[in-house]
């Protein structure tokens, strides 16, 4: 307890459910009344002094309180705030010379509780928009396709943390616009406009009309070059830098092919169809197989075949048992081909040894290297043994980076051998047309679309057949029951049409872009005041799956079950158990802990090498912890304190430094007894969210703990204050730094709060690596210690990340509480109330000592008020 | 594509902002923004002398007939993040993903044509260039059949536009009854929402007007020759750099645009230059960790570049506008980097280069050590085309006292 000033020290009011019951009892005692007095001789008292019209400290004013207006949420905002510092005894200062009694800091308390909770209701969520992801899952929901929105398409805000608030998902003159063309390519994926005739062609290429990258392949002696089987397409195969099919059919293909240094084992010659725009860094194998050849002789030689290409494809290549493979998970091989190389051909080996290696080697100039050395006849031979320790050296570098030494590597089998020659390409096309998968797909999208068993017919005979397939899907589109009156107009919609001389497809295209540009699509919510049926059907779908009722609890709905007690409980019990929650598991996370930062973040080279597969296993420990929580109904605290966490061999390894996992997959695994990790504490996905992929900000982290963990937001500082600009050299810490800028009092006020949070998770590196130096990055060294110590404003004393956690669990309410308004926002899709918040105080309150489950905690909050009103 | 020849919804700014006025006498009417991925290897670029008498370099060798049409700059930054992402500060300054120069002059000077601007890339477009002002990426066209719909469509592509408009003003009329209806039935608060739906389905609507009455205007009638196939393919970038030049200075010709910006890719494709093929990729040849032999690939592909900027000079240099001028000296060419070292990933030092656009050419301009920043020459260009301002990003001055 160094340095604080006594206020700070003092005990402050219970804050969870203690508001009401004091305000009882001082109703009891009649020392206030039902309309009790606005307490402007408080303010005058104890708060004028700085916070009249004249001084407005800190731009806050008290002296005109009694006539601010209760409709304006700023006034609910401003007067929370005065009871948070009046009830943590910030304010008045210490340093103030009139100091309120406990029981005047009671009675003004309780008169702001019950003043915003007289002016605030439950509930409150305007017209909701659906944001990107909801849209894009609705439509794929609706209509059984994948589908991305267009590019360009404006993208939506985020607010408090979340981005499914109604408030913010605005709809403006060029989303709408993003809407109206994304509901023309919809329809176009049932009713797509003719396609224009294509003539047949007659497509040559040669040798040098074939592409290359990286290394793979070559022109040597009249013939394309391949050697490597790596299985990513831009590193190892190649295909005419011209042809692309416009039309999907059977295409006659003939090739000339040959075995340069042809081994016992015939070469593998895949076909494969290469849709032309897509990335280059694919996997081959996922390719469609059109045809294999198996080629044996280094004579070239004619090989023809038909085969069927689709639109927008190109003819791949690819060498399927060739020598080399640059994969990661291929570096044993990579090992034994070098070791079989080097063994037969010291004189290789003692070349390679004697180049310089660094990222000149790439590609056919560091070829040139090592044939330079192999001509060069006084090289030193005598080290060029395998089983020596240089030799093991060079192995290991040379297979530790497989992606740099193979495009090398490749070079000498262009010239020498073992590779595919192709010498020449003829394909003519299309002998005739095919349906593709693109159009298989359309027709089972047809079918399901009219709800024809038959195979998709398009003619739709009566109009009864129409009227039906229309009620089905408008009532889907618009989440309720399709009025009477709006089918008739859209139904007539595609009478006029069809009257004005187009085909009835060309009706129903107009009518599915119509239905999905309306409001009835775009918006959810529209109640009065309880949602009805049918909107508490979205709501708890949207919330736990992210995308439209399914056909159970649309069938609740229908029975208008929902509405009816217990009945929302068991669907959100199914729900959960159903493998959709996953999304609602991801979503929630990202924007609750916010781990969709994670992609942005690209964590410093000088700190560890880094790959996105780290990212994901990052991600994939804080899903798969909280799922598991969430799926066994474990207590809520075991988020802040569990004894296991997700984890596969490489995230161990490089976070958490524990050599004893093994599984290449994600596993559950037991946190040992002194472990500092585990738990949203101690993940490396939240420490790195809050860090920004360099070093620390203690405040970050501490603001990111109030406003997430303990519910206690502090104000957005003041526009006039720098942040911090952290000390590269390693001469003082961010704590030092920190220090001196808080030695203004009015920073003081919130840093005192903020920075023990914060410091006490120092000790987690910008990757949520377990740390007790600052590193010198540009020198490679360690720096200062760091030091994780702070005290609570309640005189908690936090010395290490454990104390935090015993803090958190003992106080269990207050981060349930925190937790329950987080998933209340995210459901209800609006900033929560005074009223609202304190009807989650109370249910959280309820539990008492009891155990709550993270399960429980959900399900209790689905059937509660907050949820069910609008 | 849904509308193939329509502006996207990205031109909207151009209606619905007020960025301040242009001056009616400015000297420059249209910008193009080149920007390379992997930059320009700066020994061979950088003239070692500066002022009007600096020595021809390698990479200048190629321009160097425009001597006269072009500047040269060099030690000029935004003070910028380095790394491969932070490339696309080029043309956003400081602080990536924000308002990008083009779209800032787009947003001005863009309304009277078709399309308010362009977004092309040659090879595949692994980062964004342009962003809106509210930081949307805009997306590139990297088919130059595609361009060549858009700008000169098809009569077949007119006739679906012209259908999908025409019915689509009968959807946002159905669209609008909903709306009522559900407007009879919400809160007050939700009416005051539902305001924003009514008013983006009647701007949209006014908009789709406008553009079926452009519909009937006549497309430009140019003479160009599409070739069979589109250069897609990675190891044809140069030649599709070369045709999105051809189809820019048609653009330009035609008015159909005043503000393109063009991303040249670098990737690992293997290029082969005068019937030799290169010994890396491109990419590979990038972080040359200064071996020579590498370097020597590098500025081979980077020559190229130069030659295709210097066909792209003549050709603005050869047609006249509506006015009778020079194309290029009436458009401002820019051509430059986010990326001043792509061995190192450096993104300090941006080589650049600015021709056209009625400037006094022909000299080197170094800034070493005077703190002055790439934006304060962006505020210079804007200044040419009319724009009223004295801001970019980060830079608040300009260039004003050394090129004019």
């Amino acid at each position: 307890m160094t340095g604080l000033p006594e206020v700070f020290q003092k005990e402050k009011l219970s804050r969870i459910g203690s508001r009401a019951g004091l305000f009882a009892a001082l109703m009891w005692f009649g020392q206030i009344g039902g309309s009790a007095e606005f307490p402007d001789k408080f303010f005058a008292r104890y708060c004028f002094e700085c916070h009249d019209d004249l001084i407005q400290e800190n731009g806050v004013r008290l002296d005109d309180a009694v006539d601010r207006d209760w409709r304006v949420l700023d006034t609910h905002h401003f007067f929370e705030r005065i009871m948070q510092v009046v009830e943590d005894g910030d304010m008045p200062p210490g340093k103030a010379e009139a100091q309120p009694k406990k029981s005047e800091r009671e009675e003004v308390v309780a008169w702001l509780h019950e003043n915003l909770l007289a002016h605030s209701e439950v509930g409150g969520t305007v017209l909701r928009r659906l944001n990107e992801k909801e849209y894009t899952r609705t439509i794929e929901k609706l209509f059984g396709i994948s589908y991305q929105v267009p590019d360009g398409f404006s993208s939506d805000d985020r607010f408090h943390g979340f981005e499914n608030q109604g408030e913010d998902l605005v709809l403006s003159p060029p989303l709408m616009e993003g809407y109206v063309e994304s509901a023309a390519l919809i329809a176009d994926r049932l009713f797509p406009p003719p396609p224009l005739p294509v003539v047949p062609e007659e497509f040559q290429a040669g040798p040098e009309d074939l592409v290359i990258s990286y290394s793979s392949g070559a022109v040597v002696d009249g013939a394309m070059r391949l050697a490597s089987k790596t299985n990513t397409i831009a590193r190892s195969s190649t295909w005419p830098q011209k042809f692309e099919a416009k039309a999907s059919g059977v295409y006659k293909v003939r090739v000339e092919l040959s075995a340069i240094g042809a081994t016992e084992e015939p070469f593998q010659a895949e076909l494969r169809a290469k849709p032309v725009s897509d990335n280059d860094f694919g996997p081959v194998t996922s390719l469609r197989l059109l045809e294999r050849f198996s080629v044996a002789s280094d004579q070239p030689k004619v090989f023809e075949a038909e085969v069927e290409i689709y639109e927008g494809e190109t003819l791949l290549f690819y060498f399927a048992n060739a020598a080399l493979d640059s994969g990661n998970d291929k570096k044993k091989e990579l090992r034994a081909y070098l070791t079989r190389q080097f063994e037969s051909n010291p004189r290789l080996m003692a070349a390679w040894q004697a180049i310089q290696h660094g990222s000149g080697i790439r590609g056919g100039v560091g070829w040139d290297r090592v044939k330079e050395k192999l001509a060069d006849p006084d090289l030193d031979v005598s080290k060029a043994k395998v089983a020596s320790r240089e030799g093991r050296r060079l192995l290991d570098m040379m297979t530790k980076n497989p992606v740099l030494y193979v495009e090398t590597l490749s070079y000498q089998l262009f010239e020498e051998g073992p590779a595919l020659g192709i010498h020449g390409v003829e394909i003519s096309g299309p002998l005739r047309r095919v349906e593709d998968d693109q159009d298989r797909e359309r027709k089972k999208r047809v079918q399901r679309f009219l709800r024809d068993s038959e195979g998709g017919s398009v003619a739709i005979a009566a109009d009864s057949d129409l009227e039906e397939t229309f009620r089905e899907f408008l009532t889907r589109a618009f989440r309720r029951p399709v009025l009477p009156e709006e089918l008739a107009a859209y139904l007539g919609l595609i009478e006029d049409h069809v009257s004005a001389g187009h085909s009835r497809e060309q009706g129903m295209h107009l009518a599915i872009r119509t239905a999905l540009i309306s409001p009835q699509f775009l918006y959810r919510e529209s109640a009065i005041d309880r949602l009805d049926d049918w909107e508490l059907a979205s709501r708890l779908s949207y919330f736990l799956t992210l995308g439209p009722p399914d056909d159970t609890l649309w069938k609740k709905a229908e029975q208008g079950m929902l509405s009816k007690k217990g009945n929302l409980r068991d669907q959100a019990v199914r729900l959960l158990k159903s493998s959709q929650s996953r999304l609602f598991v991801e979503d929630f996370l990202a924007q609750w802990l916010g781990l969709r930062l994670l992609e942005d973040i690209m964590p410093d080279s000088r700190l560890l090498q880094f790959e996105a597969s780290d990212r994901r296993a990052m991600m994939d420990e804080s899903e798969l912890f909280f799922s598991d929580v969430l799926n066994k109904n474990l207590p809520v605290e075991t988020l802040i304190d569990p004894d296991f966490t997700f984890l596969n061999q490489s995230l161990a390894k490089k976070i958490y430094g524990r050599n004893d996992v093994k599984s290449k997959q994600m596993t559950r695994v037991a946190l040992p007894e002194n472990s500092p990790y585990g738990g949203i504490l101690g993940q490396a996905a939240v420490m790195m969210a809050t860090a920004n992929g360099v070093d620390t900000q203690p405040v970050v982290r501490g603001v990111w703990v109030l406003e997430n963990v303990l519910g206690d937001p502090p104000p957005a500082p003041p526009e006039s204050v720098p942040a911090i600009t952290p000390d590269t050299r390693g001469a003082k810490t961010v704590r030092d730094l920190l220090d001196a800028h808080r030695s203004e009092e009015s920073c003081a006020r919130c840093h005192v709060k903020i920075d023990p949070l914060g410091y006490v998770l120092e000790n987690f590196d910008p990757v949520g690596r377990w740390r007790t130096h600052y590193p010198i990055l540009n020198q490679g060294k360690k720096g200062l210690p760091v030091d994780a110590s702070g005290v609570l404003p309640s005189g908690e004393p936090l010395h290490h990340i454990d104390d935090l956690k015993n803090y958190i669990v003992t106080n269990r309410d207050q981060f349930a509480a925190c937790l329950a308004e987080k998933l209340m926002s995210y459901a209800t899709g609006r900033k929560l109330t005074y009223s609202d918040r304190n009807l989650l105080r109370e249910i959280v309150a309820e539990y008492g000592g009891q155990e709550l489950g993270l399960r429980d905690l959900i399900l209790t909050l689905v059937e509660s008020e907050v949820f069910r009103k609008k | 594509m849904g509308l193939p020849m329509l502006e996207s919804w990205k031109g909207w700014a151009a209606e619905s902002n007020s960025l301040g006025g242009v001056a009616p006498d400015a000297k420059a009417k249209r910008l193009v923004c080149i920007g390379s991925y992997l930059g320009l290897h700066r020994p061979a670029f950088y003239p070692k002398a500066t002022g009007a008498d600096y020595e021809v370099t390698p990479l200048l060798k190629p321009v160097r007939e425009f001597r006269d049409e072009l500047t040269v700059f060099s030690g000029l930054d935004h003070r910028a993040k380095n790394g491969h992402g932070a490339w696309e500060n080029y043309l956003c300054g400081q602080n990536l993903k924000s308002y990008s120069l083009d779209q800032q002059v787009a947003d001005v000077i863009g309304k009277e044509s078709r399309f308010s601007s362009l977004q092309l890339t040659a090879g595949k477009n692994s980062r964004n260039m342009s962003y809106t002002r509210d930081g949307v990426a805009l997306p590139m066209i990297q088919r130059p059949s595609v361009l060549y719909r858009k700008l000169f469509a098809s009569p077949e592509d007119r006739a679906r536009s012209g259908y999908l408009l025409e019915s689509g003003v009968s959807a946002l009329d159905r669209v609008l009854e909903d709306a009522n209806r559900l407007k009879g039935r919400v809160s007050a608060r939700d009416r005051e929402k539902l305001d924003e739906y009514f008013t983006s389905v009647r701007e949209v609507e006014k908009r789709m007007e406008k553009q079926r009455a452009n519909l009937d205007e006549e497309v430009p009638q140019v003479d160009f020759e599409l070739p069979g196939y589109d250069p897609v393919a990675p190891t044809l970038m140069l030649e599709a750099e070369e045709m999105m030049y051809d189809l820019m200075a048609l653009a330009l010709q035609t008015d159909s645009t005043r503000v393109i910006s063009l991303f040249l890719a670098g990737l690992g494709q293997v290029f082969t230059i005068d019937g030799e093929t290169l010994q890396a990729g491109y990419h590979a040849l990038s972080h040359h960790g200064n071996d020579p032999d590498k370097i020597r690939d590098l500025v081979k592909v980077e020559n190229e570049h130069m030659i295709r900027l210097a066909r792209f000079l003549e050709q603005l240099k050869n047609k006249t506008d509506a006015e009778g001028r020079s194309l290029l000296d009436s458009t401002i060419v820019l051509f430059g980097t986010g990326m001043g070292d792509a061995s190192r990933h450096s993104n300090r030092d941006l080589p650049t280069l600015v021709a056209g656009g009625g400037f006094q050419h022909g000299r080197h301009i170094a800034s070493e050590g005077d703190e002055r920043l790439l934006g304060d020459l962006y505020i210079t260009l804007m200044q040419q085309l009319g724009l009223e301002t004295d801001r970019f990003s980060n830079a608040d001055r300009n260039v004003n006292d050394r090129f004019a």
